[in-house]
C-alpha cells in the first residue's frame, strides 16, 4: 500500500502537480500523522524524483521549484503538528548554508534548505552575500559540520576559495566541510576543485546526500 | 562591403564578401579605454568612447548596447552590485510584492532617468556609423523583464501560482517593453537584442513556455524593428523551435556548447543563426585552440549563407589579450568565404 503512494506521489511531483501531491500526504496524513509522511511517504518519494532529475538534466528549475513547494507544505503541516504535540525534532545533522560573497541567487540554496529540512537536517541559512567567517561563526555557534556554499555565476564563485582559506586557515581542514553548488559548478565541475570544495551535487535533492556523506567524512 | 551591407545581405542569403562575425565586447570596450566600470556602466560617453575603441580594434560586423540585464533592474530601482572585471549584477530586486508595481509611473520609458544611459548610447552608435556597422541594443521582453524587478524567485513563484498577480505584472510590463523598444530604435537601432532570461528550458517548462508565447509573439509582431533572439549563454536549443516563427525576429544566438547543425534544422534554412565560440571562455583558451576552433566552425557552417559567426553566452572578459581575440578575425580571413546559396569570395 505505502508503495502505491510513495509511486502516486512521485508521479505527483514529475507533473508538478502541488495540489495532487498535498492531497496524497494529507489523505495517508489523516490515518496516521504528518511525520510519519514525511519519513515514509515524502522522503522515499524526493529520492525518487532525484534519481529521476539525476538521469534527466533537462528538467526546468520551475519543475524543482514547484517539488520544493511541495516539500515546504508537508513541512509546515508537520511543523504545526509538532507544536501541537511538543515533540522534539530528531536531527540527522546540523549545516550551515548560505550564498556566498556577492551572490544574490538564492533559489537553489532555499531549495537545499528546504530538502535538508525535509530529510531531518537542522539547517541555519545564512541567506545571500554571506562572508567567510559568517559561515564559519555559524557552524561552529551551531555544531554544524557541513557548510554549503552557493553560487550561479563565475564571479561570485571565486569568492568561495575565500572560504576554504578561511576553514584552513583556522584549522578546520577536514573538519568543517565543504559542499559547494549552483549552476556554475554544472556547467564548470573543473570549478569544485578550483574553490576547494570538498563535493558538489547537481541539483537540490541530490544535496542531501552530499551533506550526508560529507558529516560522515568529517573529523569534527 | 560595410558591415551594415553586409548582415542585411546575410539575412536575405544574398552574396557577401566575407562571412560576417560578431563579438560581444560591450564590457571589453572598458578595459580598452581603462574605464572604471562603475563610471563605463553609468556614464554614456564613456561608454560610447569604450564601444568606438572596441570597433576600431577589432571591427566586429555588430556594435553592442550595454549587454547588461541587471542595468534595466536599476532603472526601475533594484540595487546593483559592481565589480572590478565584470558587468554589474543585482544585489536586491526592487519589488518582493506583485502589487508594487502599482507604484511605478505610467510605462513609458522617459518616465525612467536611468534609462537615459541606454538610449544616449545608441543615439551616439547609430549616427557615428549610421548605415556602416548595425547597433544592437539590448532589452528585454515583458515576460523576462520582471526578473529583475522581482528576482528570480519571487517572479517564478508568482508566474506558477498566481496568475492574477502575473497579469497584473503583464499589464505594466508590455507597454514598458513595448515604449522603451520603440524608444531604442527611434534613437537609431538597427536591431533589438532580445535573450529569454526566464524562458529558457534552465529556468521553465515548455508548457510555461507555451503559455506566455502569444503574449511573446504580439508583443514581437507591435515591435516595430528587427529582433536578435539571444541564448544568452543559458540552455536555448529545445526552446528554438517554440521561438522560430515569432513576428519580426530575423535571428538566433545559440550558446556554445549548442550543435549548430541541430539549431538549423529546428530553424530551418532561412533565418539567421548566429554562434558559437565561447567568449567568456577565450581568455582561459590558447591563441591556438580559438583559432582550430573559430575554423573548426567556419568548416562545418561553411554552405550555410545565413549564418554569422559570433562569440556566444556573455561578454567577453575585460582582461582577454587582444591577440586572443584577433585570432578569430584570422580565422575568419583565413575560412570566412561561403560556398553556397549566396556565394561569393
Amino acid at each position: 500500500m505505502i508503495s502505491e503512494q510513495i509511486e502516486s506521489l512521485f508521479q505527483a511531483l514529475k507533473i508538478s502537480d502541488r495540489i495532487a501531491a498535498n492531497d496524497i500526504v494529507d489523505e495517508y496524513a489523516i490515518k496516521n500523522n504528518y511525520e510519519d509522511a514525511l519519513k515514509n511517504l515524502l522522503e522515499p518519494a524526493l529520492l525518487l524524483f532525484g534519481e529521476y532529475w539525476m538521469k534527466n538534466p533537462d528538467i526546468s528549475l520551475a519543475n524543482g521549484y514547484i517539488v520544493g513547494k511541495i516539500a515546504e507544505d508537508i513541512l509546515l503541516k508537520t511543523a504545526k503538528e509538532y507544536n501541537k504535540r511538543k515533540h522534539e525534532k530528531i536531527h540527522k545533522g546540523i549545516a550551515v548554508v548560505g550564498n556566498i560573497e556577492d551572490d544574490y541567487h538564492s533559489l537553489g540554496r532555499r531549495l537545499v534548505s528546504v530538502f535538508l529540512e525535509a530529510s531531518g537536517w537542522e539547517v541555519h541559512d545564512l541567506g545571500n552575500d554571506v562572508l567567510p567567517e559568517e559561515f564559519i561563526n555559524c557552524a561552529l555557534d551551531n555544531g554544524a559540520k557541513v557548510i554549503g556554499a552557493s553560487a550561479m555565476m563565475f564571479v561570485n564563485a571565486k569568492n568561495i576559495k575565500k572560504l576554504r582559506d578561511e576553514i584552513d586557515n583556522r584549522g578546520y581542514k577536514d573538519k568543517l566541510m565543504l559542499a559547494v553548488g549552483g549552476a556554475i559548478f554544472n556547467l564548470r565541475p573543473e570549478l569544485v576543485k578550483t574553490v576547494g570544495g570538498d563535493g558538489t551535487a547537481l541539483n537540490a535533492i541530490s544535496a542531501v546526500k552530499l551533506f550526508e556523506e560529507l558529516s560522515l567524512r568529517s573529523k569534527l | 562591403m560595410t558591415s551594415f551591407e553586409r548582415i542585411l545581405a546575410t539575412a536575405q542569403g544574398a552574396p557577401v564578401d566575407r562571412r560576417p562575425f560578431s563579438l560581444l565586447l560591450s564590457l571589453y570596450g572598458a578595459g580598452i579605454i581603462n574605464a572604471p566600470l562603475k563610471e563605463y556602466y553609468s556614464n554614456s560617453d564613456l561608454y560610447y568612447e569604450g564601444q568606438c575603441a572596441a570597433y576600431e580594434t577589432f571591427k566586429s560586423d555588430f556594435i553592442y548596447a550595454p549587454f547588461s540585464i541587471p542595468l534595466l533592474g536599476a532603472a526601475f530601482g533594484s540595487e546593483l552590485k559592481y565589480f572590478e572585471d565584470f558587468p554589474p549584477n543585482l544585489r536586491r530586486p526592487v519589488f518582493s510584492n506583485p502589487d508594487e508595481i502599482l507604484n511605478l509611473p505610467s510605462p513609458q520609458a522617459e518616465n525612467f532617468p536611468r534609462l537615459k544611459y541606454f538610449l544616449d548610447i545608441v543615439q551616439k552608435l547609430s549616427s557615428k556609423y549610421s548605415n556602416q556597422v548595425p547597433v544592437a541594443a539590448i532589452t528585454l521582453s515583458p515576460v523576462d523583464l520582471p526578473i529583475v524587478l522581482f528576482g528570480l524567485d519571487k517572479w517564478l513563484e508568482i508566474v506558477l501560482f498566481d496568475r492574477e498577480a502575473t497579469k497584473k505584472v503583464l499589464d505594466y510590463t508590455i507597454p514598458f517593453c513595448l515604449d522603451f523598444n520603440s524608444s531604442l530604435l527611434g534613437c537609431g537601432a538597427t536591431f533589438l537584442v532580445i535573450p529569454p532570461v526566464f524562458l529558457n528550458p534552465s529556468i521553465v517548462t515548455k508548457e510555461i513556455v507555451e503559455r506566455f508565447l502569444p503574449i511573446i509573439n504580439s508583443f514581437n509582431s507591435e515591435t516595430k524593428g528587427y529582433i536578435i533572439n539571444h541564448s544568452g549563454g543559458t540552455r536555448y536549443l529545445p526552446f528554438i523551435d517554440l521561438y522560430k516563427d515569432s513576428p519580426n525576429t530575423i535571428a538566433y544566438v545559440v550558446s556554445a556548447n549548442e550543435d549548430l547543425k541541430i539549431a538549423r534544422n529546428k530553424l530551418g534554412p532561412k533565418k539567421i543563426l548566429a554562434g558559437n565560440i565561447d567568449g567568456t571562455e577565450l581568455i582561459n583558451s590558447s591563441s591556438e585552440k580559438i583559432y582550430r576552433k573559430s575554423i573548426d566552425i567556419l568548416d562545418q557552417m561553411q554552405d550555410d549563407p545565413y549564418f554569422i559567426f559570433a562569440t556566444s553566452n556573455a561578454d567577453i572578459p575585460i582582461k582577454t589579450p587582444i591577440e586572443k581575440i584577433r585570432m578569430i578575425k584570422e580565422a575568419i580571413k583565413e575560412k570566412g568565404r561561403i560556398t553556397s546559396g549566396g556565394a561569393k569570395v
